[in-house]
């Protein structure tokens, strides 16, 4: 480079004059912050203490529910889908019954990870457990040769493969449970 | 404490809460830890962004946005071999040359141009708004060269690895823009015309 294209140092004042930051304003802020709500990227510390006294009480539940009284919530909500993505809802059908209300927490404990490593992916991933040994209709009696649905998620997926995919890694199959897997058809 | 002030400590007790924080938030996806990173860089980049962009602020905003996605989604695989910010500042860079390529951009006008600088800056500061207004009129090759240069402190050879040239093509390309922003600049402010103004 010239020398006489180095800056003199009225003009290098100049520079030192301009602003190293600008603040986009807190439009911008909130606008960014929805989009990555939206994407499943966040999670307020707030939502992050919920869910840490839902586990405890979900921890709670399943001692109950191993007494077949009980009734817990993998996730406290779902996240949004991307705007692609389709739903998935993934059916818990028996396997091993947790042999104690230690290993039923585990089992939770698990499951829940499971789902929220889903949503740091951007994706939906909700479930619910459910009490066994409820009745059929018409006839509202317990019908025993009918499998007791244990639970259920609904996941987003970008296809059918990639939601049979994603199932494959459900921890319900390491515990000897099956899953079945059915697309949910928007209907609006 | 002896140097403890010092640049090189600062930048290390940065890079140090920067990874905490960024681990934080890729763990448990924390609010709190995203939101101390972006505080920590959020208008270091819009600035950055503004001027490459020339000043027109929506795109710059959208940018910022699409910056600050693409990082919170990379960011696991960020290897710590550089600072956090310089990683944050290569997406920026990288996704205004893509910007270019695609055509997708608007010059400010002049009356867009002053409206904003007088807004960062205020009516009084004459210097700063001529100097920021030569710089926008840059041609983006210059321009980005300049600002990478002459406000972001990066030498030849960092510039020449984010936009994949050779030094000698930074080297001559700055020069080429001062030379312009130093014609535009001639006469304004009480700075002297350059005896070597590019024609």
């Amino acid at each position: 480079m010239n020398s006489n294209d180095e800056w003199k140092d009225q003009e290098k004042d100049a520079f030192e004059g301009l602003r190293r930051e600008i603040d986009p304003g807190p439009d911008f802020d909130r606008r960014l912050w929805q989009r990555l709500r939206r994407e499943g990227a966040l999670h307020s510390s707030a939502a992050t203490a919920r869910y840490r006294g839902w586990l405890l009480q979900v921890a709670a539940a399943v001692i109950f529910f191993a007494l077949g009284l009980g009734l817990g919530t993998w996730l406290p909500d779902a996240g949004q889908p991307r705007q692609a993505d389709g739903r998935y809802m993934l059916l818990l059908l028996p396997g091993e019954a947790p042999a104690s209300p230690a290993s039923a927490d585990r089992l939770v404990a698990e499951y829940g990870e499971w789902a929220r490593d889903l949503r740091r992916q951007g994706r939906t991933a909700t479930g619910e457990r459910l009490a066994g040994g409820g009745p059929m209709l018409p006839s509202g009696q317990a019908e025993p040769e009918v499998p007791a649905l244990e639970g259920f998620f609904i996941i987003s997926a970008s296809s059918p493969e990639a939601a049979l995919d994603t199932a494959r890694t459900h921890p319900h199959l390491r515990y000897g449970g099956r899953i079945a897997l059915r697309e949910i058809i928007a209907t609006d | 404490m002896k140097d403890a002030n010092s640049p090189k400590r600062q930048a290390e007790r940065t890079r140090r809460q920067d990874r905490q924080w960024t681990e934080r938030f890729i763990a448990r996806g924390d609010e709190d830890a995203f939101a101390n990173i972006y505080r920590r860089y959020n208008a270091r980049l819009y600035a950055l962004l503004l001027r490459l962009l020339a000043w027109d602020a929506p795109l710059a905003q959208d940018a910022l946005q699409e910056t600050w996605l693409r990082a919170v989604r990379s960011l696991s695989t960020f290897r710590w071999e550089s600072a956090l910010f310089y990683w944050l500042r290569g997406i920026a860079l990288n996704h205004c040359r893509e910007l270019w390529r695609a055509q997708n951009k608007r010059e400010a006008s002049r009356g867009e141009l002053d409206e904003r600088t007088a807004q960062v800056y205020g009516t009084q500061s004459g210097l700063a708004i001529d100097l920021e207004r030569a710089i926008a009129e840059l041609a983006e090759g210059f321009r980005t060269v300049l600002i990478l240069h002459d406000i972001e402190g990066l030498t030849h050879k960092q510039i020449a690895q984010h936009l994949g040239i050779a030094s000698g093509t930074s080297k001559s390309q700055l020069s080429r823009a001062r030379r312009q922003v130093r014609r535009r600049l001639a006469g304004k402010s009480g700075i002297e015309p350059s005896p070597r103004e590019e024609k």
